[in-house]
């Protein structure tokens, strides 16, 4: 299965995992740049920013993930883990690992270094909750941002849950409480963090403080599959239709995809400089072979752009230029057995 | 004078008529690959895309081939391999 990765110096790179697991990366004219022998049970997990590979193995044991380095294809060990991923921010300079503290429970937060040292260990968060002295259950890492700054979910045997933020000195820089309910849906957007906290409340918070910006109602009915975000706008898709707010809470508009009662999900997406959102959405509970498509451009306020909806091609991928507002989209063909994909330009201006 | 008010009522009446097509998206170019994307597409600094594609789906999968190529966004293949 090849990959390819681009970083933020120009480095361009073609990694291909071959049948005999070894990682090969290329250059863009076929170079061989190194190979990495990877072990037949090890899947690539991501490709940070600057086109490291992280790969991960488990058992039932523990879990490794083991960084390959995208200048040299040198491969590096994160300490083992029992049951929880390393968590990496995307830039691939932070990394925080949960682990088994003493009392046997998955409750000492690790920061680790770019050698795969172990720079400290932070045992327990909190030994209680307090209001009802419920005892630490289980704690899991949802993000580390590119600050290194981990928001660890902290679950207590009570059911209670707070949400953490550490630096990377294993300072807490604050605590909110989450109740019975953690919608597991987290976004970053400028200073603000987002959050579902319960069946039908959301937060928008400081990142830095952990101060409340603002408080969201959601539609109970309404079931949130993803949330994305630039350093402007998150945005919240469900069925039908995406919320767009502003990283200061204020709704900005919804976007309605063309048929309101279909199960239209965001497929993939891609951002410019200009906070433009360029939106794949499919219909997957569509009988047609391919489901129906339709690629839609929204403007930093929440204005749509344009739409292109097409009931006869699949599209899967958008590609946006970041300052000039063209953009090209990939919609696949069946014909004959063989698939053409059809690569159209568009524009909408600077 | 009569005509520049003929054209000044058309070119009124169109915008009246088409409100906002002037900001429309138009599609510029299209070309074709045989094949499936298997990774999210790039395009590079020069302006180029680069694309991961495949010959065949995946559950195809071991037996399928795949292609790199880099093409200008009029189609054109800069390489391909």
């Amino acid at each position: 299965m090849p990959y390819f990765a681009a970083d933020a110096k120009g480095n361009e790179r073609v990694y291909n995992l071959d049948s005999r697991f070894k990682l090969n990366a290329y250059d863009l004219k076929h170079r061989k740049l190194w190979e990495a022998q990877l072990g037949k049970h090890d899947s690539i997990e991501k490709i940070d920013l600057k086109g490291n590979v992280y790969v991960q193995r488990s058992d039932a044991k523990s879990v490794v993930l083991t960084k390959v380095n995208a200048a040299n294809g040198r491969k590096i060990n994160y300490p083992k883990t029992e049951h929880e991923s390393t968590q990496v921010s995307e830039n691939g300079t932070y990394a925080y690992q949960i682990a088994k503290g003493k009392d046997g429970r998955q409750s000492v937060l690790r920061n680790v270094k770019t050698n795969g040292k172990i720079a400290w260990t932070k045992s327990p968060f909190d030994k209680t909750y307090k209001k009802t002295k419920s005892k630490l259950k289980s704690a899991h890492i949802h993000f580390v941002d590119e600050k290194g700054t981990a928001y660890v979910a902290v679950t207590y045997a009570n059911g209670y849950i707070e949400l953490h933020a550490y630096n990377t000195k294993g300072k807490r820089l604050w605590k909110r409480e989450i109740g019975k309910y953690w919608a597991d849906q987290l976004g970053i957007s400028g200073n603000t963090l987002y959050y579902e906290s319960g069946f039908n409340t959301a937060a928008f918070v400081d990142r830095k403080t952990g101060k409340t910006i603002a408080n969201l109602k959601l539609d109970t009915s309404e079931e949130l599959f993803k949330i994305i975000s630039n350093s402007k706008n998150i945005y919240l898709t469900g069925h039908g239709k995406f919320y767009s707010y502003t990283n200061k809470g204020k709704r900005l508009g919804i976007y309605r995809y063309p048929e309101t009662d279909s199960y239209y999900r965001l497929f993939s997406h891609a951002f410019d400089k200009k906070s433009r959102l360029y939106a794949v959405l499919y219909n997957d509970d569509s009988d047609e072979p391919y489901p129906l498509s339709t690629t839609a451009v929204i403007s930093e306020t929440g204005k749509v752009l344009n739409e292109t909806n097409d009931a006869r091609n699949f599209t899967r991928y958008v590609v946006a230029h970041p300052t000039t507002g063209d953009y090209y989209v990939f919609s696949e063909k069946k014909s004959e057995g063989e698939t053409v994909t059809s690569v159209s330009s568009y524009s909408i201006g600077k | 004078m009569k005509k520049l008010h003929i054209w000044l009522l058309l070119v009124l009446t169109a915008v009246l008529l088409f409100p906002g097509q002037a900001f429309a998206a138009n599609k510029n170019t299209s070309f074709t690959l045989k094949g499936e994307p298997v990774y999210k597409p790039a395009l590079g600094k020069d302006g180029n895309l680069r694309v991961l594609y495949s010959d065949a789906p995946y559950a195809d999968y071991p037996n399928r081939a795949f292609t790199f190529t880099v093409t200008t966004p009029g189609g054109q293949q800069l390489s391909s391999w």
